[in-house]
C-alpha cells in the first residue's frame, strides 16, 4: 500500500464516475479507497434529505455507499460518513485527518444546471488538501445510467 | 472556430508520428497540464510530472493565452508575439520546474476551452489545472478555468487546489496573466529532456 484515495459518494448520478476513476487510479498506485458518503446539509441539497434525522441521514449514506460499493468489492470496504451542512469543509477535514494524496468527485454533470453542477467540486478545489480529480459523468457510463435510473424511481 | 476545422488534421499529423519507433509511451493516453507563471500553476505542472511518472503515459504541457490585438497590430502579429510569449514561459516553466520528458504547446484562445479542446484531440487520460484558490465571488461572476473545466472537459480534471500546492511548492513566483482575444492557432516547439523530479508520498511508491 502506498497512499490513500478518498472517493466523493453523494447522492448525485456523478458517484459511479467517481468510483471508476478512483478504481482505477488505485489499482495504478497500490493506493487504499476511503469511499466517503454525506450526511447532513449536503443530503438535503442533493434534494433526497429533507427533513431527514441525523441517524437517517446517516443511514442513507451508508447504504449508498453500500449500493455503489456491491457486496464483492474489497477494495471498497473502507467508508466514512462527513457530517454538516458544509460538504467540502467536512470532505477537507477528513481528507486531512486520513492525510489523503488524493479525493475523486463527479462533476454531477447533467443533474443540475452549470453552477450547481460545479460548486462543490469547485468549493473543494479551493480548500482541499490535496489534489482533487473531478470525474465526469461520461467516465462512469452503464454505472451512471443506472444511478441516474435508480435516483428518478426515488423520486 | 479554427480551431474546430483544423483539429481532425493535426489529429492525423500526431497519431502517424506516433506510429513511429519511439511509441511505447505515446500510443497510450497523455495527460494534459495547463500551466502559466503562477505558482499554482507550477504547482500543477510538478504534480502532473510525477502523475505522468508514475503513471508511465506522456505529458503535454499547455499554456494557453489570450493576445489582445491592440494599437494597430494586426491579429496575425499579436497572435505570434503571444506565442512567441508562451514559447518562452512554457522553456522556462519546464526548465525551472524540471518536468521531464514533456511535450508543449502554446494555445492561444481562452483556457478553458482550449485545454478541453486539447484533451479532446489527444484522447487525453486527464487534465490537470492549479486553482488560485478562494474567489468565490470572481469565480461565480466570471468563472474560473478549473469550474469551466469541470463543465466542459472531456476526461477527468485534476485541479491542485492552493493548499496542496503549498506542500509541494518551493518556491514560484506571482505570473502575470494575458488578456484580450486571440485566434486559435497552436504551435507545438519540441521537446525536451530533464532530469529531477520533486516528489511526494503518494507519487513516490511503496
Amino acid at each position: 500500500m502506498s497512499g490513500t484515495i478518498i472517493c466523493a459518494v453523494d447522492n448525485s448520478g456523478s458517484a459511479g464516475a467517481a468510483v471508476q476513476v478512483a478504481r482505477r487510479l488505485a489499482e495504478r498506485f497500490g493506493a487504499r479507497i476511503l469511499l466517503v458518503g454525506f450526511a447532513g446539509g449536503f443530503a438535503a441539497r442533493g434534494g433526497n434529505g429533507d427533513g431527514l434525522s441525523a441517524g437517517q441521514a446517516r443511514a442513507d449514506a451508508t447504504r449508498q455507499m453500500e449500493r455503489i460499493a456491491g457486496p464483492d468489492d474489497l477494495s471498497l470496504v473502507e467508508q466514512r460518513v462527513a457530517e454538516g451542512d458544509e460538504p467540502a469543509e467536512a470532505l477537507a477535514v477528513i481528507a486531512a485527518e486520513e492525510a489523503a494524496d488524493l479525493i475523486v468527485v463527479g462533476a454531477r454533470r447533467g443533474l443540475f444546471g452549470r453552477t450547481l453542477r460545479t460548486a462543490f467540486a469547485q468549493e473543494l478545489a479551493e480548500t482541499a488538501p490535496c489534489p482533487v480529480v473531478v470525474a465526469p459523468p461520461e467516465a462512469a457510463g452503464v454505472v451512471v445510467g443506472r444511478l441516474v435510473a435508480e435516483r428518478l424511481r426515488q423520486e | 472556430m479554427e480551431a474546430a476545422t483544423h483539429g481532425t488534421a493535426v489529429f492525423e499529423a500526431r497519431s502517424s508520428r506516433a506510429m513511429g519507433p519511439k511509441t511505447s509511451v505515446r500510443t497510450r493516453k497523455p495527460l494534459v497540464c495547463g500551466v502559466d507563471d503562477s505558482a499554482y500553476g507550477r504547482a500543477a505542472a510538478r504534480v502532473a510530472a510525477r502523475l505522468a511518472e508514475r503513471l508511465r503515459r506522456a505529458l503535454l504541457v499547455v499554456h494557453v493565452t489570450r493576445v489582445p490585438a491592440a494599437f494597430g497590430d494586426s491579429a496575425a502579429a499579436a497572435g505570434e508575439r503571444g506565442l512567441r510569449r508562451g514559447e518562452s514561459l512554457l522553456a522556462t516553466v519546464i526548465a525551472e520546474e524540471g518536468l521531464g520528458p514533456a511535450d508543449h504547446r502554446v494555445e492561444l484562445g481562452a483556457a478553458a476551452d482550449r485545454l478541453a479542446g486539447v484533451a479532446e484531440e489527444e484522447d487525453a487520460e486527464l487534465i490537470v489545472v492549479g486553482s488560485r484558490g478562494r474567489g468565490a465571488l470572481r469565480a461565480a461572476l466570471l468563472g474560473s478555468v478549473s469550474s469551466q473545466l469541470i463543465a466542459s472537459a472531456p476526461c477527468p480534471v485534476l485541479v491542485v487546489p492552493p493548499g496542496a500546492a503549498a506542500t509541494c511548492l518551493s518556491g514560484g513566483r506571482t505570473g502575470a496573466r494575458s488578456t484580450g482575444n486571440g485566434g486559435s492557432r497552436r504551435q507545438k516547439i519540441g521537446l525536451r529532456k530533464q532530469g529531477a523530479t520533486h516528489h511526494r508520498p503518494f507519487l513516490e511508491g511503496a
